[in-house]
């Protein structure tokens, strides 16, 4: 059934065992082992967030970074200066995102800024963001702002001050959320009407859809999405550089995952969040095996240039069709 | 006397120099289906997207059930009532040829998806498309691509049908079989239909009203038998040495 969750559907079966596999890790994995996970899960979530704008409604972001770093930066600044709960930080992180995004998708959308002539000017709004964070001392500037960390001895959900596990916790069920929602978003008449901008605007235009209005609101609602794992980072990493947060490294690498699994899919952004940790991870070990410097990189992306020419479409749509899942979850 | 379905007064379109349309007026009854015809590069792709909201007019103005839309925009006109096909045909590619239509259909019954469902069936099985409902558009051949446009702009429930050439690549059966559905339409629903059409069999099985265009003007309308003996049609097709 459509929207609801069916428990004889094969892959809700299959997503179920995933999630209880996922919530009894911490039991059995190590430290090195968590952190992995928590920066796939991670990785999973920013990617699902920038699925909603490019997957479903095929709006080309590449400054997605500017969501992450006002979406830290908004908490952590409102921590560190007035000890506000991370949580309400989020909430004030998004309300700026959303400004932000609002801007951009109106500035882009009214004057028919198409394609990767969005992109750029999704990446100026980041950069000039960067700098102008660079340069203001209430947020630490080009120095940086860090979170006291202490009071580590029991954790503490509400300030998000604790110990690994709970990180990876509070990931884990942002993930399950960001999926269903999307989830969610996809199966009702906002999904299709976005797909239908996605694959041809004018035929969405004749057919009495409002490109303008469904186009904005793809945007927010990424950008919001994106600030909320902006804060995550923020609570976990401790320490926040315009640098570094803002950083069109960040932008990119924000993205790789759901192009590797499959742009437009439910499942893409968390298949690519794995692969590309695996790959990486093992790449790391391998490259101190053979002790040739630099050989990660070039394997990197050797590997990555290899699945995009072989499964151009990601992933994900293959390895469905290969479990016999077509017809079940996108 | 009530207003006509839709009546198109003094229309005219210019691209920088180029008079694409200039001063076309005719109406649609209600209930009508009226024929747009000319040859290539008369005008009637450009009337017709002035009339849908895709280009805005340069001068003169559309009234649909007496309301002025000139200007209005695709979507609005479209939900004022007014369904397009394309010549190009735009199909939503990666969609599933129901999904298409589906979007079409959702804008009714609150958006209710299985509703849509429900309904995009209902119109690919008159469409004859029933038993590709679930590929994808893409794989569709030219001839079931304009099919699916028909589908989709009826799936918006119009009042007003605007058909941009759909019988073009279609064999002499699957064009009869396209008349036929159209008529039982037009019957049963009371739909209007406008079309541009350069296959006449369909023409003349169809129209209740033919208006010709040529060079971005009309020149005459009438019933299809009227036009198609008419002196000044003849020139444009045929040429003036066989008049």
């Amino acid at each position: 059934m459509i929207g609801s969750l069916n428990f004889s559907d094969q892959s809700t079966r299959l997503l179920l065992g995933l999630l209880i596999l996922l919530m009894l890790a911490p039991l059995m994995a190590g430290d090195y082992m968590l952190s992995i996970m928590i920066t796939v899960l991670l990785q999973a979530y920013l990617g699902m967030s920038w699925n909603v704008m490019m997957g479903f409604a095929g709006q080309f972001s590449l400054g997605h970074a500017l969501y992450v770093g006002l979406g830290a930066y908004a908490s952590g600044a409102l921590f560190v200066h007035f000890g506000t709960p991370p949580w309400l930080g989020a909430v004030a992180g998004m309300g700026v995102s959303v400004a932000f995004a609002s801007m951009i998708g109106a500035l882009g959308f009214r004057f028919k800024v198409m394609g990767v002539y969005f992109a750029l000017l999704t990446i100026a709004f980041a950069e000039f963001t960067r700098v102008l964070f660079d340069h203001w001392g209430w947020v630490g500037a080009s120095s940086g702002l860090f979170l006291p960390v202490s009071n580590r001895s029991h954790d503490d959900i509400w300030l998000l001050r604790g110990s690994a596990s709970m990180f990876y916790y509070v990931i884990l069920a942002m993930v399950a959320g960001g999926f269903l929602f999307s989830r969610a978003l996809l199966r009702r008449r906002i999904g299709f009407y976005w797909q239908a901008i996605r694959e041809n605007e004018d035929a969405a235009d004749a057919l009495g859809i409002d490109v303008f209005r469904l186009k904005m609101i793809a945007v927010i609602i990424s950008a919001a999405m994106t600030s909320l794992g902006g804060m995550f980072i923020a609570f976990f990493n401790n320490n926040l550089y315009p640098e570094s947060i803002f950083s069109m490294h960040r932008s990119i690498e924000l993205i790789l995952g759901t192009i590797i699994g499959g742009i437009g899919t439910l499942f893409g952004p968390i298949l690519g969040a794995v692969v590309l940790t695996a790959l990486g991870e093992g790449l790391t070990i391998l490259g101190e095996k053979i002790g040739i410097d630099g050989i990660k990189q070039i394997a990197y992306g050797a590997c990555m240039m290899a699945i995009l020419i072989l499964k151009p479409g990601g992933l994900w749509p293959w390895l469905r069709h290969r479990l016999g899942l077509d017809g079940g979850a996108k | 006397m009530t207003a006509p379905m839709l009546s198109v007064d003094n229309l005219g379109k210019s691209f920088r120099g180029l008079r694409a349309v200039n001063a076309v007026t005719f109406q649609v009854a209600r209930g009508d289906i009226v024929a747009l015809i000319g040859p290539n590069g008369a005008g009637k792709t450009t009337t017709f997207n002035l009339i849908a909201g895709a280009l805005p007019p340069s001068d003169g103005r559309v009234l649909l059930d007496g309301h002025d839309v000139t200007g209005m925009g695709q979507a609005a006109i479209c939900r004022q009532g007014v369904g397009r096909t394309f010549q190009i045909v735009k199909p939503f590619a990666g969609l599933t040829v129901e999904e298409n239509v589906m979007v079409g259909a959702l804008r009714h019954d609150g958006g209710h998806v299985e509703k849509a469902r429900a309904a995009s069936r209902k119109i690919l099985d008159l469409l004859e498309l029933g038993d590709k409902a679930t590929h994808p558009a893409q794989s569709l051949t030219l001839p079931d691509r304009k099919r699916l446009e028909v589908a989709r702009a009826l799936a918006t429930r119009p009042k007003l049908l605007l058909l941009d050439e759909v019988m073009a690549g279609l064999r002499p059966v699957e064009c009869d079989r396209m008349v036929a559905i159209l008529q039982g339409l037009n019957k049963e629903s009371g739909l209007t239909i406008l079309l541009i059409e350069h296959v006449m069999r369909a023409v003349m099985a169809l129209s209740d009203h033919v208006v010709v265009l040529h060079h971005g003007e009309k020149i005459a309308e009438g019933t299809p038998a009227e036009v198609t003996s008419h002196p000044k049609v003849l020139e444009c097709y045929l040429g003036e040495e066989h008049v």
